[in-house]
């Protein structure tokens, strides 16, 4: 997520709101900008002139230079702002234009009450590609509840009117924007809405703060109105957009909010009034007098000098930017903590919304109708952050992986488009899915679909994957597979050599595979490292398993791959004998592992890639006990990646830097959350491992320890963490803490690994 | 503000369990495929994510 933070470089501005008439023609009682705290109105030009739009444009476009943004949003605004008149508007559309047009895509809307709507003023719209959203509260009894002129008529009828002028140029209706009223019946006011064929309708929570809290005649009153729209719009088949729901169930699933209403993206919008003042998102005129003012104007102040204003700021900081208590909320991701200017109370915005509970029962309603998610016991999470892990603590993460690749291959057909090996593909996930899901769990299926999606890998190789499957599920098939140099690698199930360059044809029959034109040639299964009863991949053919910090082995000898084995046995029974409680994760989560290149000066080389669960690389060590060291250290972080690709440990939009004891350079929060679950596994293996070993065990033991609570305690001080996170890390200080206190024969000295 | 803090809770995540879900349909599944690809690549292009907080008061 794109964050600014409270200090640091400023974010640029995306959305700018005009006022280009600060009056109105209507006297709706429920008017932030007339009828709550803020009069600021009074005292301003009627209109925005000639020169403030000269100068807004200038400072728009200086902006959009600055910072090479390829497309804005401008709203113009009000008051109502077509009091401001055709010719103005278009004068200001005219303006923008001349000024933006060739630098970025200009999104240019206006928003009003409809009542001065007319096809002369929808002809300077289209010539100007000005679209329109009309405000509009229901049905004509709902919406003249607020919705009146000063002398009490109603403004149903002429809105209503202003929208069919719209329904007869579709290429300018935005939608519709209605304001909740509890006392409503929302399915009339659904109906209402739904009948003018919006392309997309928003509800609105009346503003309202803790000091002047909304009509609310039940706890929920407005969750429950709002739901009952939901579920009639969901049993409708959802047949407009409604860009409150719809942001809802895109935050659900990770995603971002359609409105600021909800979600924790930045804020990257300003306000400039009719006399040319900057000013904050102008619902804060709820709060208190003067709220959305940030002193600046057009005339002397650039808008990367607005950016930096505290106020601006406040409202980008993704989770850091909202309260204590909502950073404790499972649904924060969605609810955002609310509209800003509704958690206002008594001087502060530190405080969840006053729609707190309707928030949260709305967005659980959704959520509980939408999503099947995976979830992850909280005991998981504590058994995970002590340092180990069960088999079914990383059977769970194995399991929400398979989703995550089924999603990755949906979207790499999205991407490549139909193809005999998607075809291929459904048939095996709907005949033979075990043998499918065989076929995913290879840990570099979901690497090469990262850098498939990314860009730097070609969509081929679904056919390889297909093939894999089919071998598994004895289906006989025929298809073309992606070849490297020369050699077709089937995932889980072996190399086939001979292959030209480019597509292979591939011949599968009676669950064997073969080249085509390939000749007699068999296949070269898999290297399997065996242990007891456990064994894994030993893959040194899948051509993007070179997604690892160090470059990987070329195809192993048979002597080498016998002295992998050899290493391996010998390894695993050290960490069976030695560190019984680290073997059921490992045997549940680790199916691969991938021989790296031997590093320069001996030094020893691992690693884990987040796009790999279940595979650890290592360059073979010089004893097995090291080795087993490696497995340990780099399985930790595949652990620690399957719990980041299901949960939020830290605040994403924080880029600062930490320092980590055992690197020179600082490292960002992710880096040193990493790194500091890795070494709490190396630090225990140590303090194992003195007793078979003293030396050097207890000097790496006592150096570990060390170091590893030095950096839990820098996560912990952090203020980077959300609460899953600082229950994370308050795990790894719980495990620390007794070996902290138990004795070490020597001191500290050089550290190891 | 509401918690889920205690100790037999279920953490919901944003991950959908598609394991069920037929491939062939999974397609057309715009959340769910935005939901995983949001965390596998957060800037992907096929993460339709708004990178700004849309102005409340229009549409």
């Amino acid at each position: 997520m794109e964050g600014g933070g409270a200090s640091g470089p400023i974010l640029p501005f995306r959305q700018f709101v005009l006022k280009v008439h600060s009056r109105c023609d209507l006297a709706c009682d429920h008017c932030y900008v007339y009828e709550h705290a803020d009069q600021s109105w009074r005292g301003r030009p009627t209109t925005m002139s000639p020169e403030t739009i000269a100068l807004v444009a200038e400072r728009i476009a200086d902006h959009v230079r600055g910072h090479g943004l390829d497309e804005i949003h401008v709203v113009l605004h009000g008051g109502e702002p077509l009091l401001a008149g055709r010719d103005r508007l278009a004068s200001v559309a005219t303006e923008l234009r001349r000024r933006l047009d060739g630098l970025c895509r200009l999104d240019l809307r206006i928003h009003t009450n409809g009542m001065l709507l007319d096809d002369r003023f929808l002809d300077v719209f289209a010539a100007h590609g000005i679209t329109v959203g009309v405000s509009l509260d229901g049905d004509r009894a709902a919406n003249d509840r607020h919705r009146r002129y000063a002398d009490g008529r109603s403004s149903h009828a002429r809105a209503v009117r202003a929208v069919e002028l719209l329904r007869r140029r579709p290429e300018l209706y935005a939608g519709l924007l209605c304001t909740i009223d509890v006392a409503n019946d929302p399915i009339a006011v659904y109906e209402a809405l739904l009948a003018l064929r919006p392309p997309r309708v928003d509800f609105l929570l009346p503003h309202a703060t803790w000091d002047a809290p909304p009509a609310r005649p039940t706890p929920t009153a407005y969750a429950d109105w709002l739901v009952k729209i939901y579920d009639r719009w969901v049993a409708d088949g959802r047949p407009t957009t409604v860009r409150l729901f719809e942001s809802i169930i895109r935050t659900t699933h990770g995603g971002a909010s359609l409105t600021e209403a909800i979600g924790l993206q930045p804020s990257t919008l300003i306000v400039i009034e009719t006399d040319g003042s900057y000013e904050l998102v102008d619902s804060l005129k709820v709060a208190h007098e003067g709220a959305p003012v940030t002193g600046h104007h057009v005339a002397t102040t650039s808008l990367d000098e607005v950016a930096a204003h505290p106020g601006v700021r406040a409202r980008q900081q993704g989770l850091r930017g909202v309260s204590a208590g909502c950073r404790r909320c499972p649904l924060v991701r969605s609810c955002g903590g609310g509209l800003y200017p509704h958690r206002y109370r008594s001087g502060s915005f530190d405080n969840p919304s006053v729609y707190c509970a309707d928030l949260f029962t709305l967005i659980g309603h959704v959520r509980a109708t939408t999503m099947r998610a995976h979830t992850l016991p909280s005991a998981d999470l504590d058994t995970i952050a002590s340092g180990l892990g069960g088999a079914e603590e990383v059977e769970r993460l194995a399991t929400a992986q398979l989703s995550l690749r089924r999603a990755l291959l949906a979207a790499v057909r999205r991407k490549a488009g139909q193809s005999t090996a998607w075809d291929l593909l459904t048939r095996l996930d709907r005949e033979h899915g075990a043998a499918l899901a065989a076929v995913l769990t290879h840990p570099y299926v979901r690497a090469w679909a990262v850098a498939c999606l990314r860009g730097d890998a070609p969509a081929a190789r679904l056919a390889n994957i297909a093939a894999a499957a089919a071998v598994h599920a004895r289906l006989d098939a025929r298809l073309d597979v992606e070849a490297v140099g020369g050699e077709v690698h089937l995932p889980t199930i072996g190399v086939l050599e001979g292959a030209g360059e480019g597509p292979a044809a591939l011949v599968i029959e009676d669950g064997r595979a073969r080249l085509r034109d390939g000749g007699p040639r068999s296949l070269r299964p898999v290297l399997r490292l065996v242990s007891g009863g456990f064994s894994v991949v030993l893959e040194d053919a899948d051509p993007y398993r070179d997604c690892h910090r160090w470059r990987p082995a070329g195809r192993l000898t048979g002597e080498q791959a016998a002295r992998w084995q050899e290493a391996f046995e010998q390894a695993w029974q050290l960490i069976e004998k030695e560190y019984p409680s680290y073997v059921p994760a490992i045997e549940a989560g680790l199916t691969t592992i991938v021989p790296l290149l031997p590093a320069e000066e001996g030094r020893e080389v691992s690693s884990a890639a987040r796009d790999a669960f279940g595979a650890v690389a290592a360059a073979l060590p010089s004893d097995p006990a090291t080795l087993a060291l490696l497995i340990l250290h780099e399985f930790q972080h595949v652990k620690l990646g399957a719990v980041l690709d299901l949960l939020d440990l830290f605040d994403e939009s924080d880029r600062r830097l930490f320092h980590a004891p055992w690197r020179d350079d600082p490292r960002p929060i992710e880096g040193l959350l990493q790194g500091t679950y890795a070494h709490l596994a190396v630090t225990d293996f140590w303090r194992v491992r003195r007793h078979a070993e003293p030396e050097p065990a207890r000097r790496h033991f006592a150096h570990w320890r060390v170091q590893t609570a030095e950096a839990i305690e820098t996560l912990a001080g952090s203020k980077a963490l959300t609460p899953l996170g600082e229950r994370f890390v308050a795990g790894m200080r719980h495990a620390i803490a007794p070996w902290l206190a138990e004795e070490v024969a020597e001191p500290a000295a050089a550290p190891g690994r | 503000m509401h918690n889920a803090d205690d100790e037999s809770s279920e953490i919901a995540t944003e991950v959908s369990d598609l394991r069920s879900v037929p491939l062939d349909e999974m397609t057309t599944r715009e959340n769910e495929l935005s939901g995983a690809l949001h965390r596998l690549l957060p800037f992907s292009p096929d993460d339709a994510r708004v990178p700004v907080a849309a102005f409340n008061s229009s549409i």
